[in-house]
């Protein structure tokens, strides 16, 4: 029969109980979503597409004990935490190989959480102090007061689109900025 | 100067992802975690990537309780080359003739069974997966995917095929046959009738006899995405119509459905790529007709009603989508919209 309307929770219940069918049908709802979410984050296929099945494996053998009340928010979530893991590992694996390079520089140790704190704060500031207004104004409106587009859309009274785009323009610029802090290779891609 | 902060700045990365990290930092992280968004990056897959993400989920949360279809048929295997083996050694030009391994495949079936209460999924000897509801039963040939790809279907079942454009796969179920090359579907049974929901993919269904032969004055529909046929014993033709729930076959974004003096044309190519159902018209004028409305949230039979009852049309459906009959451009054309 045709489960595909089942609603999550109904599923969640399901997969609980070893239901195989709701289980995919589950996958078939969101991995679409999550995949995108981890490629736009990792920008490899291969890397996003392994972590989408990381966590389709661990919520089913996890089945039993869980207790998801917003399955879509678990999965959003989980992908978030395992780009957060993702980079750290690159991180680490090139600041080995980096260390390596360099014979051991200890210059790079003495720098402490306090420092990084504000190194990354002041590459914000310098990010949003090099934006044009226009573009300040609705990222500010959209990070800091977290207002959706469409919301941004109906206050400034402006098309979504343009919203969008000054969206856009305003990562693109923080990325710049906050290059010291991205694992290289993704520096790469953006040079 | 570049990653210089590493140190403090890993320090950062675990307590954000932990959740522990203190306003200021989550506020500085979440600007940072943002900025790796990369908008330009591109999403286009294979088509049957996410099938293979599935089959390694698959695989590796496979374990115990599932039934696996490839051991059968290991074991299967290794009898019928022991078979061989014997014959082998009995005579060497019988076996050239005669092809015993073929012949002891041929005369093996697999079986499975879903006598549990959950559904139950057998993993087929191409990679393939089927869902089995409870109650319902599969058979195959032995010598499945060497050749052939035919299955027997008794009951309720998902079907998920990997795609094989040499070897089509056939499923035989009540009184229907349905063939296809790598897709998506269900085969249901009720009360002596049976139903085929495509999910993704193109198949093709066609009508058996009481020996199981297609029956030559028996039309072929091909579905395709949110498309199905239900055969009721009895009579040779299949009904097409749309799915109950049509899901959408490429990601829409909502704000999309809402039209404004929009030619039909356009909010005819929207709803085609969304669900891939082919949309036609009987009178070409109308997909110049003007069309506003907000189709959003709607599933894809109501946004039809909408957008034909605005222009005076009617749609059906048949094996190649959707007919949109009569019309014209509507009682106020040039009304001005607000």
């Amino acid at each position: 029969m045709n489960r595909s309307q089942e609603s999550d929770v109904a599923l969640v219940t399901a997969i609980g109980k070893g239901d195989r069918l709701a289980f995919r049908v589950l996958y078939e709802r969101y991995q679409e979503e999550m995949y995108r979410l981890a490629l736009r984050k990792t920008y490899e296929k291969e890397v996003a597409e392994e972590i989408v099945q990381d966590i389709f494996v661990d919520l089913w053998e996890n089945r039993e004990r869980m207790a998801i009340g917003q399955v879509r928010h678990y999965l959003l979530r989980s992908i978030r935490n395992r780009v957060l893991d993702y980079i750290r590992a690159q991180i680490v694996r090139q600041n080995y190989a980096k260390q390596y390079a360099t014979n051991g520089e200890e210059a790079a140790h003495l720098t402490d959480d306090w420092m990084a704190l504000c190194d990354l704060n002041d590459a914000i500031q310098t990010g949003i102090a090099e934006m044009p207004d226009k573009t300040r104004e609705i990222f500010k409106l959209n990070r800091l007061d977290q207002l959706s587009a469409d919301e941004i859309a109906g206050t400034l009274r402006i098309p979504k689109r343009t919203v969008e785009y000054h969206i856009t323009v305003a990562l693109r610029i923080m990325r710049k900025c906050l290059k010291d802090f991205l694992p290289l290779w993704l520096v790469a891609y953006f040079l | 100067m570049a990653l210089n902060a590493t140190d403090g700045f890993l320090k950062m990365l675990s307590r954000f992802r932990k959740g522990q990290s203190d306003a200021a930092e989550r506020e500085a992280m979440e600007a940072w975690y943002d900025a790796l968004d990369n908008p330009d990056v591109d999403f286009a897959r294979e088509s049957d990537a996410s099938n293979k993400v599935w089959a390694r989920i698959h695989e590796r949360t496979g374990g115990n309780p599932l039934p696996k279809a490839g051991n059968n048929f290991r074991s299967f295997y290794r009898i019928a080359a022991a078979i061989l083996l014997v014959c082998g050694l009995a005579g060497f030009y019988f076996m050239i003739y005669k092809k015993p391994a073929e012949t002891a495949a041929v005369s093996g079936q697999v079986m499975h069974e879903n006598n549990t209460a959950a559904a139950r999924e057998v993993r087929l000897p191409d990679s393939s997966s089927v869902v089995l509801q409870p109650g319902a039963r599969l058979s195959y040939d032995a010598g499945f995917n060497r050749v052939t790809r035919t299955v027997n279907l008794k009951g309720n079942a998902f079907f998920a095929v990997t795609r094989n454009e040499v070897i089509p796969f056939i499923v035989n179920a009540s009184g229907i046959r349905t063939r296809v090359l790598g897709t998506e579907f269900t085969i249901s049974e009720r009360n002596g009738s049976a139903q085929v929901e495509v999910l993704s993919g193109k198949v093709q269904v066609q009508v058996l006899d009481q020996n199981g032969k297609p029956k030559a004055s028996a039309e072929k529909v091909v579905l395709t995405a949110n498309l199905k046929a239900t055969y009721r014993p009895g009579r040779d033709a299949l009904v097409v119509g749309l799915v109950d729930e049509p899901q959408k076959t490429a990601p829409e974004s909502k704000s999309l459905l809402i039209f404004n003096d929009k030619p039909l044309k356009e909010v005819v190519a929207l709803l085609e790529h969304a669900y891939g159902v082919e949309i036609r018209t009987e009178n070409a004028d109308i997909m110049g007709c003007p069309v506003t409305a907000d189709l959003s949230g709607e599933p894809l039979a109501s946004q039809l009603e909408i957008v034909t009852s605005a222009l005076n049309a009617q749609f059906t459906v048949d094996q190649q989508g959707v007919l949109i009959r009569g019309g014209g451009c509507g009682p106020l054309p040039g009304t001005p919209h607000p």
